[in-house]
């Protein structure tokens, strides 16, 4: 599928603020099965972005702006080609391990153990989804970008990342390998998180909050151990000011792709 | 040989409350600072002995070393099964972010420092590698500066090495490092560490600049350091005394009010030194530190100089049959602490606390090390008049630049409680210089 996307986060300082340095995971992922036909990252006030791989293969773009400024702005546009959302990429055998935000208590552990064994990897993550399903009600607000699996799990409640950071410590409490995913969907207006589990051969992605395998309709920005590697955006800045964010997402399907409409993106 | 000098102790202790030789800790949620207790009689070590460690001590830095440069970028000792991948990549001193980035001139641990004690029968035990930021050279300098302004004459007779030229030997490895002939400075956090005048005395006597996080900005990569009038100088070498986890809130603790943002960034470029490297918290783990003579003779090819105190790792199940057979007779080590928490000596505790223990033990293997008790050597110190035996260790020093080497001097820690083994100053413990003989 080719999907049309724009990313912009606003962010308004009550106050001005100087010597900002920040540092921006908002290009998508380019891999096997996204092909990347058109992109830009833009941001105001103007100043030097440098782009590099993180770890795990994500784009990273930083820079400073030194000056003093009210208002920061970073847009990621462009035009992606996604395929069928596996990958062969080999596996870090790091994805097995616990991290900060996934290390399970007993009741992930128990709950993990509940659902059997006796049954494909896929088949395993499923059961898994249905699970949460039933177990864990999705609900703005009751948890933060803190929070962990096991907070989230006894709370009952939370969001995407709190989903995703769950279904990832119990797949790697039963030796699934998984990573956190962050990225773009369609009919989304704000970033979504999902998980990548290793089958055995291919890393697929499956999406706990809408309880189904992930499509072409998702674009994966980045991947981590959890929601810590995979931060759209991080800043520091000298000055206090309270921060009003405003974040706009538009991600559409393109039937073909037009030239005039690759031309016009280029010289936006 | 310094009897001398005893009789100038209090001239010493005097001078050392004027420069401010503190130790700063954290009890109970607050920070204080109190005098690091100076004791005037010095840990000779001689000649040979000390020829002996020196070439123990550069052979196991120089493998753990090459440790690191593996563990970050093929990991050939864990594909050949000399080091299981559990312990590097459960270890909380192990980075990802540190895939494949070689520091500056491959050097990962700058500066080491090697806790040390030596046992009733003189041969000398490795207790513990710090390759992080190992603190306290600049205790033995200061004592040795002041114990020589007050009794000149008890080093004329005396043929001790000189241990003044620590701040060089920093400066060279720090000059061997630097990239693009940038400034040197020593990054401190504050005056509230613990160890602060360390890094404004060590900034001073090795002629760099002492930096405060808010004088450093990273700007397309490259580090740079802010001038009075807000002109930017370009920074080659930092000696961070700022642990990894704070060092840059956009890679790291993104809380962290004391690092430098995308510091991390010039750094994996390749822009910027930092000593000691990102990431060495895998080498120095505990758990770790077991593996670490087969690490010299699976890098180095040699036999190893200096000996691990004997330790069981609960991880191997044979292991840990013996731990909970013999907790009662063993020191166990909680791998995630330092500073002497979490080091608890079986023979302290009651039956109900050796139970508690051994669940810990079986439930959370990965989490401890045990090792047999080391019965090391008392030494003198004074105790207001009196002399009184006390447990005392070493922590020597070892600079890796263009060549290894060993500071012929270290820190010597003794504790002042006479029934205690724990020697570390978070615990209350004093230091002595350590004088090492060129003949
Ligand atoms: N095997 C042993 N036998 C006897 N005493 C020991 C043994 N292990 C540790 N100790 C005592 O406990 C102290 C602390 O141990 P160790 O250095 O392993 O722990 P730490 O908490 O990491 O300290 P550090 O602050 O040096 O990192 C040692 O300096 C020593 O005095
Ligand atoms: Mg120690």
């Amino acid at each position: 599928m080719i999907l049309k996307y724009t990313y912009r986060t606003l962010i308004t300082f009550s106050t001005q603020v100087s010597s900002h340095t920040f540092m921006l995971r908002c290009t998508p992922y380019a891999n096997e099965y996204q092909r990347l036909i058109e992109h830009k990252t833009s941001v105001i006030p103007n100043c030097l972005l440098t782009r590099s791989n993180d770890t795990f293969g994500s784009i990273l773009e930083t820079g400073y702006v030194a000056d003093m400024h009210d208002a920061f702005m970073f847009e990621s546009t462009g035009i992606i080609e996604i395929g069928n959302n596996r990958s062969i990429e080999k596996v870090n055998p790091l994805f097995h391990y616990h991290s900060e935000l996934t290390t399970p208590d007993m009741a992930i552990r128990d709950a993990a153990r509940l659902i059997g064994m006796d049954m494909s990897v896929t088949e395993w993550v499923m059961r898994l989804s249905d699970y949460l399903q039933g177990h864990f009600q999705y609900e703005s607000g009751a948890t933060n970008v803190k929070t962990t699996a096991s907070e989230a799990f006894s709370l009952g409640k939370g969001v995407c990342q709190d989903y995703a950071h769950i279904a990832i410590a119990m797949c790697r409490e039963v030796g699934i390998a998984a990573r956190y995913v962050n990225g773009f969907m369609i009919g989304e207006g704000a970033t979504h998180a999902w998980i990548e589990y290793h089958d055995g051969e291919r890393w697929l992605g499956f999406d706990p909050t809408n309880n189904r395998p992930v499509d072409d309709t998702y674009i994966k920005i980045a991947h981590g151990r959890d929601f810590n590697d995979c931060s759209i955006n991080r800043g520091r800045f000298n000055g206090i000011a309270e921060q009003n964010i405003k974040v706009t997402l538009m991600v559409e399907q393109l039937k073909k792709l037009p030239k005039e409409q690759t031309k016009q993106i280029k010289n936006q | 040989m310094y009897t001398r000098l005893l009789t100038q102790k209090d001239a010493v202790n005097k001078w050392m409350e004027r420069y401010g030789v503190r130790f700063g800790i954290y009890k109970n949620g607050t920070f204080k600072e109190q005098i690091f207790p100076f004791d005037a009689i010095p840990r000779v070590i001689s000649n040979s002995d000390w020829t002996e460690l020196e070439k123990g001590l550069k052979q196991r830095v120089d493998a753990l070393n090459a440790f690191l440069r593996d563990i970050y970028t093929e990991k050939r000792i864990i594909k050949d099964g000399v080091v299981p991948e559990d312990f590097v990549y459960s270890s909380k001193g192990y980075l990802p972010q540190c895939e494949g980035i070689t520091p500056s001139k491959g050097i990962f641990s700058h500066i080491s420092g090697i806790d040390l004690v030596q046992a009733e029968d003189g041969t000398w035990y490795v207790l513990e590698d710090n390759l992080r930021i190992p603190s306290g050279a600049s205790y033995p300098m200061i004592a040795r500066q002041l114990t020589r302004k007050a009794s000149p004459e008890t080093f004329d007779g005396a043929k001790v090495f000189d241990n003044r030229d620590y701040a060089r030997m920093i400066r060279e490895m720090m000059d061997h490092v630097n990239v693009d002939n940038g400034l040197e400075v020593i990054l401190t956090p504050g005056r509230y560490n613990s160890a602060f005048f360390e890094h404004s005395y060590l900034a001073e006597k090795a002629g760099v600049v002492l930096a405060f996080p808010d004088d450093l900005f990273v700007d397309g990569d490259k580090v740079y350091y802010k001038g009075l009038f807000n002109e930017r100088e370009r920074v080659g070498a930092i000696y961070r005394r700022l642990s990894d986890e704070y060092l840059d809130p956009m890679t790291f603790e993104r809380s962290s009010l004391l690092g430098v943002p995308n510091l991390f960034q010039a750094y994996a470029k390749g822009n910027v030194a930092i000593v000691n490297a990102l990431g060495n918290g895998v080498a120095d783990d505990k758990g770790i530190y077991y593996f670490v003579p087969k690490m010299v003779e699976y890098y180095l090819n040699e036999k190893p100089i200096l000996k691990n105190a004997p330790t069981y790792l609960p991880f191997y199940e044979k292991d840990r049959n013996y731990v909970l057979e013999n907790l009662h007779k063993l020191v166990i080590k909680d791998v995630a602490e330092a500073g002497g928490y979490g080091v608890m000596f079986g023979r302290d505790m009651d039956e109900k606390r050796l139970e508690e223990v051994k669940e810990l033990v079986r439930t959370q293997p990965r989490r401890w090390i045990a090792q047999e008790v080391i019965n090391f050597i008392d030494l003198e110190i004074m105790e207001g008049d009196e002399r009184v035996m006390r447990k005392a260790d070493l922590r020597a020093f070892v600079v890796s630049g263009k060549e290894t080497k060993v500071w012929p001097s270290g820190l010597t820690r003794f504790t002042r409680d006479p029934k205690s083994f724990v020697v570390n100053s978070s615990q209350g413990g004093g230091f002595k210089d350590t004088w090492v003989m060129a003949e």
